[in-house]
């Protein structure tokens, strides 16, 4: 046995291993082990992005033409062809759902921008006690959802306490959670509170990341405060707005631990949104899993049509 | 490089080593090795007594508790046995209120042969064996059995020198003296007689106690629109406008701890808020009707699925939940009802409760208890989404103010034409 020839094999293949990672690491002009790394990552993305988004999706292209149910286990599945959509288009409860969902994403993002703007620039701007106050700002976005909306179905109440401040004002108390348009204003509310400190979080980073010297500029040029907010702060956060916009679109049209924990849909099923009725058609007592995945799917349509007229209208990828 | 390689290699030793050791459900189970595991699904709190009585009585079966929150209207538990059982999960014991539509879709094993002979069925209310009964046939057992009964503000009834009201003529007597009274809270909040917050679980009791039904006895056809039925819900809607009783808003016990409701119907599980909220109140059963007093009959059902392999161990484990040795570590500290409830009697079970403060509220419970039965749309076990359509129905009436006979109309022909549908499928 020539041992000196076993000991070379390991380093040999040591080698030829190096040597294929060598040449594509000469090719892309990067280091091996750089080759390895992002290999590696990408592998890891494309399983998790396959196991988690592209497996179920294609499932529930699937689940749409068939009777599924979470009882499929004990009654056997079938095809039941486009009668899932044909349900669909014939649920006045469900195009209820779409228009709620539509009205909660129309009233809440520009507020959400506004609110996350302003609070953006009030903590761009203070010098004492920044980070302090930018983590007490966030608590909010941290916070459990059903927890906080529960405290804020109790603050709306007909006795709760911001009706006991607008009686004591001598106004008649709001129906935030008896009328379904009061109801809608009240999740419109919940959800800006909740989501606005995320957002201020983005537009800190675009108000930090500006070019001083421009503001300087206009300054020097005789440009006054809302001249220079509009003209040089504006465009400079044009990128980060619209990311705001786009996220907080999507976000909103698919509202839904925020219509469970202050109004439950209420009253009378009014305020439930589109994400509500699929998860009760499909995880209620009814388990409808093929029809709430049409739901899905008309849902996934309309917020991507949204998103690319969004990125269109907007420019978004020119910048 | 090396180095870099050897913390790699002890990284990926540890997790493996934690990997390992660590189990993937929360277990009650002792140290000593097991041949049978038992999948229980439920609340950790309530099912961990019953767990270390029945290991020490079964040394050779661990039990597995898969924890599952409850959720709204046990959502959450519901959603993660259907979850576990698709998957393929072996599941040996589950937690529901949805026996009977588990049962008549095939999920639970009939146990009637064998819950019939157990000495606590002969003990069981009607209303208890209503809950696990499905077509004469027994599914499961029941615990932690409640009702509402009545709460009522001492304090206010004082003001208008009321008795606690034992008829419905009652309630309405003492709706118009508050009302001829004025009466607000030291805060200046209005005061109203009673509440119908609770959803049609809380308030079937008034439907029935007027004399109404919200279902035929073979569950097939609903009488939500019936006259008798109407004329309940425009009992409660008269409450509401006439300002004796809130609007429905979901802020549920809010009104009744601010001290604005005279007579709240509510459970044992309100005592200690209405303690802390420091309000003079007394308990007493439900006033009676011309239907009587009955009240749904609240609490949960475990039954055995039929793919479990281990029924025979699944079975024992029900009989250890339901036992006095349970109950009575549960009941120590306040957690539950007794199963049984001859144990409402019981020396050791009373001076528990009074320990903790709850004797009162037990002793009302094991009366309105008598008067308790199973409530169809609570859980319609045919036609789920029934639920759905009686309680939008419910919020319409008593919050928006809809015509009663119109919107219940409507409710009961959605209702109606599901149970047909889904009878036929």
């Amino acid at each position: 046995m020539d041992m000196g020839n076993m000991a070379a094999r390991p380093l040999a293949r040591r080698g030829r291993a190096a040597g294929r990672l060598g040449r594509m690491g000469r090719i892309m002009k990067v280091a091996p082990s750089t080759v390895l790394f992002v290999g590696g990552a990408v592998l890891l993305a494309g399983v998790y992005f396959t196991v988690f988004f592209y497996y179920p999706f294609v499932q529930n292209l699937y689940w749409m033409f068939t009777d599924f149910t979470l009882l499929s286990f004990l009654h056997p599945t079938h095809w039941v062809g486009l009668a899932n959509f044909n349900t669909f288009f014939h649920d006045a409860t469900a195009h209820q759902a779409f228009v709620s969902s539509f009205i909660y994403a129309v009233a809440s993002v520009p507020l959400i921008v506004v609110v996350a703007l302003a609070l953006a620039l009030a903590l761009h701007h203070i010098t004492v006690g920044k980070p302090l106050l930018r983590v007490l700002v966030f608590l909010t976005y941290l916070m459990p959802t059903i927890a906080s909306g529960l405290v804020f179905r109790q603050l709306l109440g007909q006795y709760g306490l911001i009706n006991s401040y607008v009686s004591d004002l001598g106004l008649p108390r709001l129906p935030w959670l008896t009328d379904a348009l009061w109801g809608q204003a009240a999740i419109v509310l919940f959800f800006v509170w909740k989501n606005a400190a995320f957002f201020m979080i983005i537009l800190l980073a675009g108000l930090s990341n500006m070019n001083a010297a421009l503001t300087e500029a206009a300054s020097i040029d005789g440009a006054g405060p809302i001249q220079r907010f509009l003209n040089v702060t504006i465009p400079q956060l044009r990128p980060a707005l619209l990311y705001c916009v786009i996220v907080s679109t999507i976000n909103a049209l698919n509202i839904y631990p925020e219509v469970v924990a202050v109004t439950q849909g209420g009253p009378a099923g009014q305020t439930r949104s589109i994400m509500y009725y699929m998860l009760d058609e499909g995880f209620g007592m009814n388990s409808k899993v093929g029809y709430a995945s049409v739901i899905a799917f008309f849902l996934f349509i309309v917020v991507l049509v949204i998103t690319l007229v969004q990125m269109r209208v907007t420019r978004f990828y020119e910048d | 490089m090396k180095n870099r390689f050897s913390l790699a290699a002890a990284t990926a030793l540890t997790a493996l080593g934690v990997l390992s050791v660590t189990p993937a459900n929360t277990s009650a189970s002792s140290a000593h090795a097991a041949n049978v595991t038992l999948n229980v699904v439920g609340a950790t709190n309530e099912l961990t007594n019953a767990t270390r009585i029945y290991e020490k009585l079964y040394p050779n079966v661990k039990v597995n508790i898969i924890n599952a929150n409850w959720g709204i209207g046990g959502k959450d538990t519901r959603d993660k046995e259907l979850i576990l059982m698709s998957s393929g999960q072996s599941l040996d014991v589950i937690k529901m209120v949805w026996g009977k539509a588990f049962f008549r879709q095939g999920v639970l094993t009939d146990l009637t042969n064998q819950i019939k002979t157990w000495p606590i069925y002969k003990d069981y209310t009607s209303g208890q064996k209503q809950r696990i009964t499905y077509n004469g046939k027994i599914y499961g057992i029941t615990t932690s059995n409640n009702t509402i009964f009545m709460y009522y503000n001492k304090a206010i009834l004082a003001k208008i020198h009321a008795q606690p009201p034992k008829t419905l003529r009652d309630v309405s007597n003492i709706a118009r003296a508050i009302k001829a009274a004025h009466l607000k809270t030291a805060k200046g909040l209005p005061i109203f007689a009673t509440s119908f917050e609770g959803g049609n679980w809380a308030t079937d009791y008034w439907v029935w106690a007027n004399g109404g039904e919200l279902m035929t006895p073979s569950y097939k056809t609903t009488l939500i629109d019936s006259p008798k039925d109407i004329a309940a819900y425009t009992y409660m809607q008269d409450f509401i406008k006439n300002g004796e009783a809130p609007k429905v808003d979901g802020t549920y016990d809010a009104a009744w701890l601010n001290g604005q409701i005279a007579l709240m119907p509510i459970g044992v599980w309100e005592y200690n808020a209405s303690v802390t909220a420091k309000l003079n109140f007394g308990m007493t059963t439900m006033p009676v009707g011309p239907g009587g007093n009955d009240v749904s009959i609240g609490g949960v059902e475990y039954g055995i699925p039929v793919q479990s392999a281990h029924k025979t161990e699944a079975l024992n484990f029900l009989k250890v939940l339901i036992s006095r040795a349970t109950d009575f570590q549960q009941d120590q500290t306040g957690q539950g009802e007794p199963a049984n409830p001859a144990l409402y009697n019981d020396p050791q079970f009373r001076a528990a409760w009074k320990k903790v403060g709850l004797l009162n509220a037990m002793m009302v419970q094991q009366q309105q208890l008598k008067h308790a039965r199973y409530n169809f749309l609570e859980a319609p076990f045919i036609f789920p989404d029934g639920a759905t359509a009686y309680n939008n129905a419910l919020s319409a009436v008593l919050t928006n103010l809809a015509n009663p006979a119109a919107t219940m109309k409507t409710a009961a022909q959605t209702i109606d034409q599901g149970i047909a549908t889904a009878s036929q499928g």
